[in-house]
């Protein structure tokens, strides 16, 4: 047997055990294993639905594309109905676990997404540019600014972009196509990896 | 040899000597240096052949208009065709060659062409080759065609590609770019400024002043250093913007890293850049026209600007000697200007009759000769001019009885400038014929765009900057910045300029010799009339009959000297003949600019399996399945592919085997209305579904026409779980969506696509339950708690699992499904505890090859653009199903009813050895003729019954069971039997075991 349940990278590291990672003068590259993801599907005009989040989280439902944090974890309205719940991974899990038993029968979806995805954060002088090199979007701070979060075509790839600071940027995809995206970054970032 | 290197003057870094080779032979020039420059310095006349005649050719210009010096620079995988020598950087090593001459540029075959132009006019292809038939000749043209040579080696360097955004985007630093950024970045404006020279100046690197050339190149510095010091700025040079799009959106091509490098490593070769600006000024300047007169092709025939140009920022003369043909008062700078250099102006010869203004005097109190009234008629000289024959004109024609012939290296000649009004045209802007100029300007801008500068017809500096401060002016008040008026430091040129004629093409001397228009494509002024006469009238029919604009130099310096000589010929205005259409790219974009990264691994995102690393590890050969690198099969060494698919099958079919299936689609539906939504999708009934099971649905469009298809489960009363095929997932996630946000508003559901959130392994055979049972926890996994088509949550190898008991291949066989990064390991300890059974993993060959012996279909193989349910034996729920579904109305028409339609059945040879062809055609001939009644879908060779199956869709072939057919393929005909599709376990025992 091989031991112990273990979580492999999908960006295939060399050491399983350990998230991928690259650094250099102007950029570092930060996989984040340690970030579990829940997706919530509901109307927020739906009363009932605003309240069972209320209910179930301690909060309200965000209205803007902006970042709420809100006690263990992170809150982003992404679409019409959907919202992006994320947070330290064993947090998220048992947040899965309640939400899917409290979804019986209301007006919502609760999906653990944690494991159909990879999260890179993008960091340093250089991010803005390798984001550049992938994806049309305006990532000038007054165009896209901290908290903000949006899905986009990046590196012919469906990502969700959020900056978290004037300089950082986390990046969710596919987590079949993350070694791609690793790749990619790595490609992209060279003149500031070196 | 004619050109050679001033002592003095220039931007070149004397200091600084560079060594190259052209054609074999080694030059030197200096850092600053183009391959142009350097050349001329060099005394190098011929620099080319012409396309067509392949006539002897020297540098006509300067910059991109140039349409002679086209080479071949770099070697090897780094050798680019087609780059203009006026615009190539010069460096240290740099090999080029000319292009388009054999044996070589001084001695070239080719130019026997030449004698023989009076028989290979424009047209000449379409009109001779035409008989016996184009095929015999098309090779040994195209051989004869095109300029260069496109390398076979891969190229060591990368591109990329790059997405800037700005308030206002300036194309041009010359002047009118230069006021501009200074105005809005100032201001406050985040700007971004391109110029395709190698730093920002434009005109004013070169051009002289009323004052003095060195105020206009003092400010030219001063500006780029002060926009290049500024945060909110990014100043784009060897930029060269080719493109102009909808919503302000341009394309631009840079020059990064300098050839000399040879390394990949110091970063990428080019950049592709994609601008999006709010604003954008389009500063590009103007190029100068030549004048069409006789043999003004010969090297040493330049554009007086050019000549200026290469004396000033590169100190080199062009010649010692140069006769000046010219419409218009800014030669005249040019012409003093080179005088003032230590060129000799032997004369200046203009067809204005009289001659008023300042420049005129000027040139004669310098003692210049000034002949008015007056053209060139020829030109002798066969590899560099050494006569101009000058003649009075009478009206449009010339009294060539009183010739003049002046001695000289060198034929100056301007028809006046033209707005480069290309990427405005592009954008969409209409253009208006300038009557005072004689050239197209923009008149209306359709995008949010401002020409300013020589673009929109001004020719004078101060003019430039004025209109360069009044649009940025106009950007910041647009966008609501306050404006800063920034310092220019820059006196008015007040000079005026005496009107310029409208003069295009001179008189020639003797009959026969031609006058070029098109300099590159070898399209003469003769050849325009020619086209003119065959009704080749419209500029788009002129520009394909002639090729006149046409290749890398798209008519910079041609298209209105060949539209002005049409007019004449149709006896109208200029302005009435109008312009071809201009089109993107302005500049030529090599290819790797163009595919930037998406080259080798990044050429297309390929998904990977949340097992890749284990596959990979142990010897799985992979292709790509509908964008997934998925395992077709576990080939040993030695192992032809073929054998290890058998025995994978039989593995899998005597003990167990594992396939990985984790691109299957898995889409979570829940909400109070699942069970109502899933009957309106699938053409059978889910609502009926118990928790806990399984059924096979089948999906359809609303034409009736399958398009998917999967096992759906039910887990708890509300969630449903549909799998879709491994490449459908995405457009069956969709299309659910696109049902419940458009049409079906009202139910309570939703859907989420969680295909790659799961790892999902088939592990099939009957000792599959014997393994499972050791791994799994919390589900009874025996034949009677856990049948066929049930499904459970629980454990395996202590990670939480979904578990349905499904079947692809017709044996015991479970799905078993994982979180995903837990897949790896759940699969190694499957291995492991599988070993003691003989495990196999299967590929993907193998599973279908076991789906097609059990008579399983495969949607895409199977079913094809027309097929509806009933052609695949699922008529009875299409009848039966109480509530309406999507695609129901179609598969209720007589047609879809039809008893003659393509049944989905099983084809046997008769010879149990033959495999039939997949795609071979079943031979239906009631009327006597081979008519196609269906065709064989899939076929393999069944390694578990030792005989050929096929499957296939064959005309009422459900009540043709046991008939004998012919089968056709390629001139072959088989002979087989029509059969049930169900070749393998045809009791379902394997199964239900």
């Amino acid at each position: 047997m091989p031991g112990e349940p273990y979580l492999a990278s999908p960006l295939f590291a060399d050491a399983p055990a350990h998230p991928a990672f690259a650094d250099g003068p102007g950029l570092r590259l930060t996989e984040r294993r340690d970030v579990g993801l829940v997706l919530l599907r509901g109307k927020p005009e739906n009363a009932e639905f605003a309240s069972w989040f209320r209910a179930l989280a301690g909060t309200a439902l965000p209205d803007e594309r902006r970042l709420v944090i809100a006690g263990g974890f992170e809150i982003v309205r992404m679409g019409r109905m959907d919202y992006l719940i994320s947070g330290e991974i064993g947090f998220i899990n048992a947040f899965a676990r309640q939400g899917e038993a409290a979804a019986e029968g209301a007006p919502c979806a609760v999906v653990d997404i944690t494991h159909g995805r990879i999260i890179v954060d993008v960091d340093g002088a250089g991010s803005r540019a390798v984001l550049s090199k992938s994806c049309g979007l305006d990532m000038r701070l007054q165009r896209f600014p901290v908290g903000l979060g949006t899905r986009t075509r990046f590196a012919d790839l469906l990502v969700y972009i959020e900056r978290r600071s004037e300089q950082t940027f986390r990046l969710i995809s596919d987590r079949a196509t993350g070694a791609y995206l690793w790749s990619w970054l790595k490609d992209a970032g060279k003149e500031f990896l070196q | 040899m004619s050109g050679y290197r001033l002592k003095s003057g220039g931007l070149i870094n004397r200091k600084r000597p560079i060594s190259f080779t052209f054609n074999g032979a080694t030059h030197t020039g200096f850092e600053g240096d183009t391959l142009a420059s350097a050349l001329i310095a060099a005394g190098v006349d011929v620099v080319g052949r012409s396309f067509k005649y392949h006539r002897p050719r020297g540098f006509m210009a300067a910059g991109v208009e140039e349409p002679n010096g086209i080479v071949q620079v770099g070697a090897d995988g780094r050798s680019t065709p087609n780059l203009k020598a006026t615009t190539v950087p010069l460096y240290d090593g740099l090999e080029a060659v000319s292009v388009n001459a054999w044996p070589n540029v001084d001695f070239d075959i080719g130019a026997v062409n030449d004698f023989m132009k009076r028989f290979i006019p424009a047209g000449f292809y379409y009109k001779t080759f035409m008989w016996p038939r184009w095929e015999a000749f098309e090779p040994v043209i195209r051989r004869a065609a095109g300029l260069g040579r496109a390398p076979r080696e891969a190229d060591d360097d990368y591109y990329e590609k790059r997405h800037l955004h700005c308030d206002i985007f300036i194309v041009g630093g010359g002047p009118a770019g230069l006021a501009a950024a200074l105005t809005a970045a100032e201001s406050g404006l985040d700007v971004a400024i391109a110029d395709d020279g190698d730093r920002l100046g434009g005109s004013l690197l070169w051009g002289k002043t009323q004052t003095d050339e060195n105020d206009a190149r003092a400010f030219a510095e001063g500006a780029a250093h002060r926009l290049e010091a500024m945060e909110n700025v990014t100043v784009l040079t060897s930029a060269s913007v080719f493109g102009y799009y909808d919503h302000n959106y341009l394309a631009a091509r840079q020059l990064v890293k300098s050839p000399a490098s040879r390394s990949s490593a110091a970063g990428p070769a080019e950049r592709l850049l994609k601008i999006r600006a709010d604003k954008v000024l389009l500063a590009t300047g103007a190029i100068e026209r030549p004048i069409v007169f006789a043999n003004n092709d010969r090297p040493g025939v330049m554009l007086a600007a050019a000549a200026q140009e290469y004396a000033m920022r590169y100190g080199v003369a062009a010649g010692r000697r140069a006769v000046l043909f010219a419409n218009n008062d800014h030669a005249y700078k040019s012409a003093l200007a080179l005088r003032e250099a230590g060129l000799e102006i032997a004369l200046i010869v203009d067809p204005r009759p009289s001659l008023e203004g300042p420049w005129p005097t000027c040139a004669q109190k310098a003692g210049v000769p000034v002949q008015s009234g007056s053209a060139i008629v020829d030109i002798a000289g066969e590899k560099r001019v050494a006569r101009a024959s000058v003649a009075r004109l009478k009206g449009e024609e010339a009294d060539f009885g009183d010739l003049r012939h002046v001695d000289c290296d060198l034929v100056l000649n301007s028809g006046g400038w033209s707005p480069r009004v290309q990427l405005f045209a592009q954008s969409g802007g209409k253009l208006q014929y300038d009557e005072t100029f004689h050239a197209f300007r923009p008149k209306t801008s359709v995008q949010d765009e401002i020409s300013i500068g020589g673009c929109a017809g001004a020719f004078q500096v101060f003019k430039c900057l004025e209109q360069g401060v009044a649009a940025a002016r106009t950007a910041c008040e647009g966008l609501g910045r306050p404006v800063a008026a920034p310092a220019l430091g820059f006196a008015p040129d007040d000079v005026e300029h005496h009107a310029q004629a409208a003069y295009f093409r001179a008189p020639v001397l003797k009959s026969g010799r031609k006058a070029w228009v098109d300099f590159q494509n070898d399209v003469t002024a003769s050849d325009v009339e020619l086209a003119a006469r065959e009704n080749y009238v419209s500029v788009e029919h002129l520009k394909r009959y002639t090729t006149l604009g046409m290749a890398s130099d798209q008519g910079k310096t041609s298209n209105l000297n060949g539209f002005s000589i049409m007019a004449r010929q149709r006896g109208v205005e200029v302005r009435q003949v109008g312009t071809t259409k201009f089109r993107p790219p302005y500049e030529p974009v090599t290819f790797g600019a163009v595919a930037g990264r998406r080259v080798d691994a990044f050429y297309h995102p390929l998904r990977r399996l949340p097992t890749d690393k284990w596959q990979r590890e142990n010897g799985a050969h992979f292709d790509d399945w509908g964008g997934w690198a998925r395992p077709t099969c576990y080939p040993r060494i030695d192992e032809r592919h073929k054998d290890a698919i058998y025995r994978e099958v039989r593995a899998t079919r005597s003990s167990v085997g594992i396939f990985e299936g984790s691109p299957l689609g898995k889409i979570e539906v829940t909400g109070a209305d699942a069970g109502v939504f899933l009957d309106r999708i699938f053409v059978n009934t889910a609502s009926t579904l118990k928790p806990g099971k399984a059924r096979y649905g089948v999906m359809a469009n609303e034409h009736g026409v399958v398009f998917d298809d999967g096992v759906f489960v039910r887990l708890s009363e509300d969630l449903f779980l549909c799998s879709t095929t491994s490449g459908g997932a995405d457009h069956m996630y969709a299309w659910m969506e696109e049902w419940l946000q458009c049409e079906w508003t009202d139910l309570d559901v939703y859907v989420s696509n969680a295909t790659t959130a799961w790892a999902t392994f088939a592990v099939a055979g009957p000792r599959s339950r014997d393994l499972l049972s050791r791994l799994c926890a919390g589900v009874d996994l025996s034949r009677d708690a856990f049948a066929h088509m049930s499904c459970a949550t629980g454990e395996i190898a202590g990670v939480r699992a979904r578990i349905y008991r499904v079947s692809f291949t017709g044996e015991l066989s479970y799905e078993i499904n994982v979180p995903a990064h837990y897949g790896e390991y759940v699969w190694r300890t499957l291995m492991e505890a599988g070993a003691e059974y003989g495990i196999a993993p299967y590929g993907l060959e193998a599973n279908l090859l076991m789906r097609a012996e059990k008579g399983y279909i495969h949607v895409g193989a199977e079913t094809d653009g027309i097929t509806v349910p009933q052609d695949i034996g699922y008529g009875g729920p299409v009848k039966k199903k109480k509530s309406d579904f999507i695609g129901r109305r179609s598969m209720l028409r007589s047609d879809a009813q039809r008893e003659d339609r393509l049944h989905y059945v099983g084809i046997k040879a008769l010879d149990p050895t033959r495999v039939l062809p997949t795609g071979a055609h079943v031979l239906d001939a009631p009327d006597g003729e081979r008519n196609s009644g269906g065709y064989v879908t899939s076929s393999y060779w069944s390694p578990t019954l030792e005989h050929g199956i096929a499957l296939g869709r064959v005309r009422e072939g459900r009540a043709r069971m046991g008939e004998r057919v012919k089968i056709y393929d390629n001139g072959e005909i088989f002979d087989a039997e029509i059969v049930n599709p169900v070749f393998f376990d045809p009791e379902g025992e394997r199964l239900a075991g």
